[in-house]
């Protein structure tokens, strides 16, 4: 085994390990169980901005294990793997130090860190996977991982919602399987970087190539909660905070955006996808997705619901980049995966503490809350107004590229779709902006202290973090250091300068 | 390092409202708002200077050049002096700091704007501004403010699209985000991003059929937000079209018969008004039709462009300085003396654009201008007519803000100094780039006879008896009709639809916002019969011209 598949395996080892070891820690050993989890993180964050160096110098590492005769279990850190792995090193490693805030004293913790980090291997297989049989088999891991995470708090709501995700989960997995299989028939084990391969098969049976995408996709889909495929995920809502920040930001949602995004690249290709004519009926999907969240979104009193209905829309943008199949679109899809992460991982763990602290769970309830926590909601605010797309934070960079995607390809009227989208997510964020900033609070509930001192520096940091970071990689987005910048590199690799 | 002042420009009035995060130092910053405009100061006494900075957002480039300076010598003055305004105007408001932090970030993207130099950061510091002086318009919580508030918000996410859009287009189509690239348009992709561009500075910019919110946000605004608005803020529309339109569009037309009938409906809807603030707003929805007539005549004649982009620089430079001080006037309460009477009319008279004020040195060049085209002669007469029918709307509202005898002068320097200083800038004006009283006499003839006959009618409707409402204490009594409203209601009611379709209404916290005040039953019969015989008066020179 060569250097590079070392460190691919200790990657995964990060978090492999810590989840194992810790089902077996006492419930009340906090300390040694918060170290190890910190200490796998922070690891692994190493292990993939080295990985990130090495693929910007242009070394790709690869581990191939032959699994089964013929089919081969690949890992592979090329630019998107880097591009997904980093996201989710960067947001595991905030969201574990918040769920050691947010869970602090409640029952079955080594339960639920053992899951979240065997939930986050799952994701990095994802963001590593080198062919599309070693990513089925990982993202059917996430799907197992998660469900004790959205059940965890144990009510007969959270078991409801349980069986819910798993119905929608499982069958899109069932489905997607169907696809991988019939595709392996077709074209034998498909490496990501053999795009060429379904070419011989176009010439042959063109319609069974449409039919196959139209599985992976609808596998792909009920993940990334596509139109029709999404009500699995504001039902998911019951779970913990940290939960769902993790899942919109990062694993399960995403992994079905970034599913989608390398069958179009790395199993399809562009120039075939185009000639199959399958480009349309994909954007059509996004762009009803997006509609249809942003709608839904505005009709939602919980927060966490109207959040989870943003996620719905804010997905799809990244599908609608990937389908315009420009380069334009490319990189303001990709962007969004990064960008979209930052900014709802933050929403997400603002209302956790919103409600821990004051109960707030509803957007008729935030009246006056700047002025009880000042820095959450500052950190609120700031990703809201990024989400509606204002420069210069992140959001802008991926409407302005998505757009400008939409604008170059022959179906320029999805540009108009994307404005659309800005002004339902200014109607439904602003109205809860101007509620905390500017209505009087209600009396009975206290004001924070101290500044700064409106919860534990655990729940808080994190927020403020990633905020900062929607922020200054919006401000830097011309850096080398910006995803924006990955993104473009890879549209340049993928669609040529 | 001279360069570094392109930043500071925006930079430094954003890093002061930043400071306000921490309690210790907003005393601090309040004391220093008024200068947060000192490196916009320093560009003006500077050359062309340029800035790129290949890292920050799309790669910015700032840059100062000779529109950017006209725009400055507005802008800067009026941001210091209203911040001066505003020390002593909120001396004693619980919220003086939220309102010097908007006041500071509506600057910042104010100033910023002025600069930039590519299509990303010029969107950002206009958004900015846009965002921020929502804060300032809905500052005093009042019913009616939160509902100017709603209307200004939603118009300016309206415009935001619009402008998004336009500049979306425009970037695809002319490759690039430098502003100083220009879309000559070949196909309908082409004439949309311009449309989308021009309504969407438009909508700032307050051009007939976006200038609701207007008459609603600038007496709602506390007086020196208002005056920044009216000044500063809604002059970034023209900017945008001088810096997006490109010459020889062939729009001229369009423009000319828009901008004519905004400056005389602002003026029948402002004679109507008893808030003196909304009756400036109204004035200035009527200047602004006159600066949209500017780059209208410019866009006709495509040869004169330069020509027709110095003339509405001055008309912006001389609205801005005039109606600024107009502003900060209301909010006086001057005793009777006579040096405050008359500097009261300065402006004012300045504004009706009588001889030797700034305002006649800008009609005489909107009106060269309008010499070139095909419709000389009735742009001509028109201009005439405007200058009459503005002379009336500010006798009505020297009338509104007239001292009492018994009144009490409740003289505060801040005030004073943000007003009197704008006064001068305005009356200054008229010596600069040419002194108006070297204007040939025939012109300053020209100049003057509007004035008298708007004073001549003014006077004839009171002689008649037709209003007692030229003595005040006779219609402070009705309240305020808004001739906007009937628009705003239906602009209302689709969104209210479309917000009702979702259900969303009762939980999004709009709820809490007051409704509008029912628009109350009784005209002041004095000033409509003064709208009467205008309007007569305007008929019987159109059949005059026809025949």
């Amino acid at each position: 085994m060569n250097e590079g598949g070392l460190v691919l395996l200790a990657i995964l080892l990060t978090s492999l390990v810590p989840g194992l070891v810790i089902f077996f820690l006492a419930e009340a050993s906090v300390l040694l169980r918060t170290v190890i989890n910190l200490a796998g993180a922070v690891l692994k964050l190493l292990l993939v901005l080295w990985t990130m160096h090495q693929v910007g110098q242009g070394v790709i590492y690869e581990l191939r294990w032959p699994f089964l005769p013929g089919l081969d279990l690949v890992l592979r850190a090329d630019h998107l793997a880097v591009f997904f792995g980093l996201l989710s090193a960067g947001l595991w490693l905030l969201t574990t130090l918040y769920a050691v805030g947010y869970l602090e004293g409640s029952p079955n913790r080594s339960r639920f860190f053992g899951f979240f980090s065997l939930c986050v291997f799952s994701t990095t297989g994802i963001a590593f996977a080198g062919n599309l049989h070693t990513f089925f088999i990982f993202y059917e891991l996430l799907t197992i991982t998660t469900y004790p995470l959205v059940v965890h708090r144990g009510t007969a709501a959270a078991f409801q919602a349980g069986r819910i995700y798993l119905a929608y989960t499982l069958g899109g997995g069932a489905v997607l399987l169907l696809g991988v299989v019939w595709l392996s028939v077709l074209a034998g084990p498909v490496d990501f970087t053999q795009v060429g391969i379904l070419e011989a098969v176009y010439t042959q049976q063109p319609s069974t190539l449409v039919l196959v995408f139209a599985l992976l996709v609808a596998g792909l889909g009920v993940k990334a909660a596509l139109f029709l495929l999404h009500s699995w995920l504001p039902i998911a809502m019951v779970a913990p905070a940290p939960v769902s920040a993790l899942l919109h930001a990062v694993a399960v949602v995403k992994a079905g955006a970034f599913g989608v995004v390398r069958v179009v690249y790395d199993v399809y290709g562009v120039g075939l996808l185009a000639r199959l004519e399958l480009d349309l009926p994909l954007a059509l999907w996004a762009a009803m997705t997006i509609l249809y969240g942003s709608l839904m979104a505005l009709r939602q009193d919980d927060l966490k619901r109207r959040l989870a209905y943003s996620t719905v829309s804010q997905i799809s943008y990244i599908v609608l980049g990937v389908a315009l199949l420009g380069p334009l679109g490319t990189v303001g899809g990709l962007a969004h995966l990064v960008h979209q992460g930052l900014m709802k991982i933050t929403m997400f763990m603002c209302a956790g503490i919103f409600s821990e602290v004051h109960n707030v769970k509803k957007v008729s309830q935030m009246a006056g809350m700047g002025r009880r926590m000042p820095w959450t909601m500052a950190a609120f605010s700031l990703t809201a107004l990024g989400m509606i797309g204002l420069p210069p934070l992140v959001g802008f960079y991926s409407k302005w590229y998505l757009a400008l995607g939409a604008l170059e390809s022959p179906y320029p009227a999805f540009a108009l779709v994307l404005l659309a989208s800005s002004l339902l997510n200014a109607a439904y964020f602003l109205p809860i902006l101007y509620a905390a900033w500017f209505v009087a609070p209600s009396a009975e509930l206290p004001r924070a202290s101290r500044p700064g001192q409106e919860t534990s520096w655990m729940l808080l940091l994190p927020p403020m973090v990633t905020s900062l970071l929607v922020l200054g990689m919006g401000l830097l987005a011309a850096s080398p250091f910006s995803p924006l910048v990955w993104a473009i590199r890879f549209a340049q690799g993928e669609h040529g300068p | 390092m001279t360069e570094a002042l392109l930043l500071l420009t925006p930079g430094l009035p954003l890093l002061l409202a930043l400071a306000m995060v921490f309690p210790g130092w907003r005393a601090a910053v309040v004391w220093l708002a008024p200068w947060a405009v000192l490196p916009a100061l320093g560009l003006l006494v500077l050359g062309d200077l340029e800035l790129k900075l290949p890292w920050l957002l799309l790669g910015s480039h700032f840059g100062s050049d000779a529109l950017s300076r006209g725009l400055l010598l507005l802008s800067a003055p009026l941001w210091l002096l209203a911040s001066i305004y505003a020390q002593s105007y909120l001396a004693h408001d619980p919220h003086k700091h939220r309102f010097f932090a908007f006041f500071l970030l509506a600057a910042a993207g104010n100033l910023g704007a002025l600069v930039a130099q590519d299509a990303v950061s010029f969107y950002l510091f206009f958004a900015l501004m846009s965002f921020a002086a929502y804060a300032l318009v809905i500052h005093d919580g009042r019913a009616a403010s939160l509902f100017a508030g709603r209307v200004y918000i939603v118009l300016v996410l309206v415009g935001e699209t619009f402008l998004l859009g336009g500049l979306l287009l425009w970037a695809s189509l002319v490759g690039g985000l430098e502003m100083a690239r220009v879309l000559h348009p070949q196909d309908w992709q082409g004439q949309l991003a311009l449309v989308l561009l021009f309504l969407g500075f438009g909508v700032k910019a307050g051009v007939l059929g976006l200038h609701v919110w207007l008459p609603l946000a600038h007496p709602a605004a506390p007086t020196p937000a208002s005056a920044v608005l009216s000044g500063a803020m809604i002059k970034l529309g023209v900017l945008g079209w001088l810096r997006f339109l490109p010459p020889g569009l062939d729009w001229g037309p369009v423009l000319i018969a828009l901008g004519l009938t905004a400056a005389f409906y602002g003026v029948a809807a402002g004679l109507l008004q008893h808030n003196p603030k909304t009756l400036l707003a109204y004035s200035s929805i009527s200047q602004m039709g006159l600066i949209t007539l500017g780059v209208g005549l410019g866009l006709a004649v495509p040869e004169l462009w330069p020509a027709a982009v110095s003339a509405v620089l001055f008309l912006v430079l001389h609205h801005g300085w005039a109606k600024g001080a107009l502003f900060l006037s209301t909010g006086l309460k001057p005793g009777p003396s006579w040096a405050v009477k008359a500097l009261l009319v300065l402006p004012a008279l300045s504004l009706a654009a009588a001889p030797l004020t700034s305002g006649s040195l800008a009609k005489t060049q909107l009106d060269a201008l309008a010499q070139t085209t095909p419709w000389a002669e009735p742009l001509g007469l028109l201009l005439s007519l405007s200058s009459v029918a503005t002379t009336l709307l500010m006798v009505r509202f020297l009338a509104l803000v007239w001292p009492q005898p018994e009144a009490k002068s409740a003289r505060s320097a801040g005030l004073l100094v943000g007003w009197l200083g704008l006064v001068s800038g305005s009356v200054a004006l008229a010596w600069w780039p040419q002194p108006a009283i070297f204007l040939a006499p025939e012109k300053i003839l020209a100049a003057a006879w509007p004035v008298l006959l708007g004073t001549a009618l003014a006077w004839g409707a009171y002689r008649l008896g037709l209003s007692k409402a030229l003595r005040l204490p006779g219609w402070l009594a009705p309240s305020v009709p808004r001739p906007g409203q009937r628009v705003l209601s239906r602009l209302e009611n689709h969104l209210a639809a479309l917000l009702k379709a979702t259900q969303s209404l009762k939980q999004t916290g709009f709820d809490r916002l007051a409704k509008p005040p029912p628009p109350p039953k009784i005209l002041p019969i004095g000033w409509v019969m003064v709208g009467v015989l205008f309007l007569g008066l305007l008929l019987l020179q159109v059949l005059v011209l026809l025949l």
